[in-house]
This record gives C-alpha cells, structure tokens and sequence, in this order.
C-alpha cells in the first residue's frame, strides 16, 4: 500500500531525506507495477486505453474520410472494404467519425473525473484537515449534493449550462465532487493522528504543505482506483445525456450522439447503432479491466 | 430503537426542503425567459412582460423560493406546464406509478438475481463459475443500458416480434424495460456481494467456526451470510437512486409514459417548470427510499442496534443513580 510511505519525511535530515524518499517512493511504485503486470486482464486493459487514447490523439491523421463532409451519393451504406463500419444518413464514414469520436467521448470522460478529482481533492483535503465548521460545511454540501441522483443532478445542470463539450464536462463533473470529498475526507482524518503528522506539525511545517505534500500522497490511492472506474461510467453517462438531447449533440461524433442519431434507423439499418455502441463498450470495459487490475496490485489484502 | 426511527424520520425533513431549494436555485439560472418560451417567439414585449409580472418572474430570488416552497409544500401546486397549461401535479401523479414500479423492479431483481450470483462466485473463488459470473458482471456494468435496450429492441420486438415495440399497455411491454434497467445494478450488486461475502470469509469468526469443525453449510448461512449482507442493503438503497435516474433514459427506449419520458419531453421544448418539478419529485422520493434503508439499517446491524440500546440503559442507569443521591 501507498500509504506507508514517506513517513519520516521532514524530520530526517535534508540530505538523508530526498535520497530515502526517492528509493521508498520508487518501490512503491515499482511494487504496484510488478503486481500490476502480473494481472494477464489489467495488462489487456491497459493495452486497450493505450490504443484508444492514441486514437484520439492521432484521430486526424488516420481518418480515411472527412467527418463532416456530406456525400449523400453514399448514405446508409452497409459495412463494406471502403466503409468498415457503413455509412450514415448522410453519407458520412462511420468508422472515421467513430475513431474522431474517441476525441470526444474520452475527452468528456477524462475530463469530467479530472474536474471532480480537482474539486473534490481539495474539499475533501479542507474538511478532514481544518475539521471543526469547515467539515461541517463541505459535508453537508456533499450530504445534499448526494441526495439528488447523479443522473437527475447532471441532467438538471446540463440544462442551465446548455449542451456542448465543455458544459458536458462540468455537469458531468459536479456530481463526481462529493464522493471524492468524502473518500478523502476519510482518508485524513485516518492519517490526521499518525506520528508523522505530529512530527512535521512539530517541525514547524506549513499547513498547505503539510496537507499537500505530506498527508494528500498517502490519502490518495482508493480515489486512484475509484476515479479510473469512473471515466468508463462517466463516459456512458455522456452518452446517456446525449441520448435525452442534452449533453454533446449531432453532428459532433461523440458515440453518444451517433447512438441517437442511428436510433430512427433502427429496423433498417441497425449497424448503424451496433458500432457505436460495441466501440464505447469495449473502452470502458477495458477501464473497468485496468481499475480492478489497479485496486488489487495497490490493495493486495483486497484480492483473495 | 424508537429513538433512532424518531431521529432518521426528523432528518429526512431538512433535507428534503434543501433538496427542493438546491434545484430551484440551480434551474433560477436557467437560460432564457420562461414568459417567452410560453407566449413563443413572436410576442409583444408588453405582453411578455405583463405575463412576468403574473408569473412573479419580477420578484426578487429570495421572494421567488418563498413562493416556490409555499405552493409546493403546502399547497402541493407544482404549477402548469409551460407548453399546455396542464397542472403538472396532475400530470406526475398519472405517470408516477410507471416509472416507481419500473425503479422498484429492478432493484428487487439485482437483489434476487445479483446477491446470490456474488455468493457463488465468492464460495467458488477461482473457479470456473466464479470467473464466468465476474466476466459477464464486468460486461454488464461496461456497456451503456440504453444501447443495450435498443438492441435487445430490435432483437426481441422488430425482428422476432415477440414483444411489443413499445408502450406497456401489455405485461409483456415491461420485461425489456426492467431487465434492461435493473442489468447494470445487478452486475453492481454480484461484484459487492462477491467481495463483501469474500471480506466475511477471511474474518476471524469465520477462520474460529472452521475450527470448532462446523459443517460448510453451517458457516456460510449462519455465520457469513448475515453480515456479508449488511453492506448490500447500502448499496440497494444506492443503487435505487441509478434506477430512478435510468428510468429517464429507459422510457425514453420504450417509449413508456413515466416521468422520465415527461421530463425529456420537457427538456426538448425548454418546459423548466417541468423539469424543476419532476426533478424534485424524484429526488424527494429517492431521499424516502434512503431513509427506509437506514431505518432497515438500524434493524438489521447489530452495532447500530446496540449503540441505541446501550444508551437508553446508560440513561436509565443514571436515573437511577441521580434517585439514589435524592434519597441519600
């Protein structure tokens, strides 16, 4: 587990202390990496996000065809050797704007965690540290927050802010706040009465940094793993509010909205909604194959 | 125990009334006027503003909550729709009964189909039954139910034509919705149950009951079960809240007459009163269903029982004392 690490961190001398805190932190790492590599499902996920996020990295280079452009001399074709995937109503290669679409649909997914980490991260981190009324406040924002489901909150959000991408991601963000918050908040008040702390209070240590750099790296992987999960639910929520007209609409090709714009196409032309679908499928199922992967190399007692 | 029931039941009442001024606040800031999405694009700005006026879109926020909780809590006046001027009240109440009964089901099914295949899973660890239930509940929570839903669709409904395409006015109208709702929730539950009954398992108890040479049988039902069972009633109650937010997107699939569906309508034609009421009403019912499960807690955990017992003994233990110096 991380959360031995760096415990004697302010108290040892300068120049014992980096070198000890490198070697240390590098085992760490090292060890969960081991674990992880041994785990033949959470490599295969890894490969999998791997490519994916190449995809979207390089997706204007290896499109065949132009995702916007109309060519309706084309339209609904079925999956052939020039269109692996078909075409669309309006002609357009599904396959091409599927691969673009990794653009948006991770983008919304990674983007969405990484504002509730951020957010969240640093409520949590005010609230298990300072206590008193502090606490009081953020959890209760977190009790209520929580007490509207996450998909009625995204959906309620969505709606002041308007669709598109980046409304897309702080709706979808809000609703990952409170759980972080929380996680981390537990987390600190489990660590707030270890030696270490003491020491580095005893040593004069500033707040932030005694929040930040020495008690928020033994706090944080459980939010690892939770948050890795969560760009895969994340994702499918995107979908979901592009499916009620909120969120990322046509004719971005986030899978979401190719889902919904396929879906009056059904009876006749149905592979025009099975890829989509089959694409967002595959990545999040290698995120969920990666994270569980993650949680038992950090968490080895978890396992068996 | 009464005293616990007592105190959850008094909790519920703030937040419900923080849960109704939280989505009155988020939906005030709303794009667009509301006068004139009733009274539609072209009307006179005299008009506009007059129906403002009627609407007390002039009055200040606070003023305008005020009335907002008034007419909702106590008059129980949602309003009218922005597009008909049907009460909304009405309309809720006709629809509600679907989309509770579609929320319900299919946490009733994750629990019956969900925690036994956990169990299973968790006593065959390694086994070939085990992986396989792990794969398909892995699959399970990685693809998004509304695909799901339209494929099963177009499989079982426009090819087979074995069920109806949409609607329920039919019994067998609900079978693909709820199995379609309650599929990710039970992939949920089989991985909870499977790594809590695995937690139970390790526990000392457990390792003790092996010793004294118990059967199997024995220490899994009697000793393992009960308490591997109390973190799920958790995460039923939790999971109630995805279903009910699921139920928006799977009426919309099936084309069910639910709230959801209502709400999507709304979302279309920019009806907030809509929403805002639906919303509400949904939450307001999640925050019940959440009570009934920490009232169910405090029955069904031992610590929790015993935390409030103890203290009514220790209370009556001081009284006690406190007569006993009286009479000294």
């Amino acid at each position: 587990m991380l959360r031995t690490q760096r415990k004697v961190a302010d108290v040892t001398p300068a120049t014992m202390k980096k070198s000890k805190e490198e070697t240390k932190k590098q085992s760490q790492f090292r060890e969960v990496m081991k674990r992880l590599m041994q785990n033949k499902l959470a490599v295969l996920g890894m490969v999998i996000i791997i490519v994916y996020v190449l995809v979207a990295i390089f997706a204007p280079y290896i499109i065949k065809y132009d995702i916007a452009e109309l060519n309706l001399g084309e339209k609904n074709q079925p999956p052939s050797k020039e269109h692996w995937c078909g075409t669309d109503d309006f002609g357009r290669d599904i396959f091409s704007r599927l691969l673009y679409g990794t653009r948006y649909s991770l983008g919304l997914g990674l983007g969405a965690v990484a504002l509730g980490l951020l957010v969240g991260i640093i409520l949590g981190c005010l609230a298990g540290f300072f206590g008193g009324w502090v606490e009081e406040i953020i959890m209760r924002f977190c009790d209520l927050m929580q007490a509207i489901p996450g998909t009625l909150l995204a959906i309620v959000i969505s709606m002041v802010l308007g669709s598109g991408f980046v409304n897309t991601i702080i709706a979808l963000g809000i609703g990952r706040i409170p759980m972080n918050s929380r996680l981390i908040r537990a987390q600190f008040l489990n660590q707030r009465q270890l030696e270490y702390v003491e020491a580095a209070r005893a040593t004069n240590c500033p707040k932030t940094k005694l929040m930040f750099v020495h008690i928020l790296p033994n706090t944080i992987s459980p939010l690892i793993v939770l948050s890795t999960m969560g760009v895969g639910g994340t994702i499918m929520m995107a979908a979901g509010l592009s499916f009620i007209n909120l969120g990322v609409q046509p004719p971005l090709p986030e899978w979401g909205a190719m889902i919904t714009a396929a879906r009056q196409y059904i009876r006749y032309y149905p592979y025009q909604l099975l890829f989509p679908g089959l694409f967002m499928g595959i990545l999040v199922l290698a995120l969920n194959l990666f994270g569980d992967g993650l949680r038992d190399a950090m968490d080895p007692k978890l396992k068996d | 125990m009464a005293q616990y029931v007592l105190k959850r039941i008094l909790m519920i009442i703030p937040v419900v009334f923080l849960v109704a001024i939280t989505i009155f606040t988020i939906m005030y800031f709303c794009p667009g006027d509301p006068a004139e999405i009733i009274l539609g694009v072209g009307a006179a700005a005299e008009d506009i503003e007059a129906l403002r006026e009627q609407m007390g879109l002039n009055d200040p926020f606070l003023v305008q909550l005020g009335n907002y909780l008034y007419r909702t809590f106590i008059k129980f006046d949602f309003g009218t729709s922005y597009a008909n001027s049907v009460p909304i009240i009405d309309e809720l109440s006709h629809r509600f009964s679907k989309t509770f009964v579609l929320a319900i089901s299919a946490i009733i099914i994750e629990v019956i189909v969900g925690i036994p295949l956990g169990m299973v899973s968790a006593t065959h660890r390694g086994g070939w039954i085990d992986q396989l239930c792990m794969i398909l509940a892995l699959i399970g929570i990685s693809v998004p139910s509304f695909w799901i839903g339209l494929q099963l669709l177009l499989i079982f409904s426009l090819k087979l034509s074995w069920l109806p395409p949409y609607g329920v006015t039919t019994w067998q109208g609900w079978i693909l919705p709820i199995f379609v709702n309650s599929l990710r929730g039970i992939a949920q539950m089989a991985r909870q149950a499977r790594s809590s009954m695995l937690e139970v398992i390790r526990s000392d108890y457990v390792t003790t009951a092996r010793a004294k040479g118990l059967p199997e049988r024995t220490i899994l039902f009697r000793y393992a079960l009960p308490n591997a069972l109390i973190p799920l009633v958790q995460t039923a109650g939790q999971s109630f809240g995805t279903s009910l937010g699921g139920t928006v997107i799977i009426e919309n699939v099936f084309s069910i007459p639910g709230v959801g569906q209502y709400m999507v309508n709304a979302i279309v034609t920019r009806d907030y009163a809509v929403i805002r009421s639906a919303v509400v009403v949904l939450a307001i019912v999640f925050s019940l269903v959440m009570l009934l499960v920490d009232i169910a807690f405090g029955f069904i955990d031992p610590r929790i029982k015993a935390q409030y017992e103890g203290r009514n003994r220790k209370y009556k233990w001081r009284k006690k004392l406190r007569r006993v110096a009286a009479n000294a």
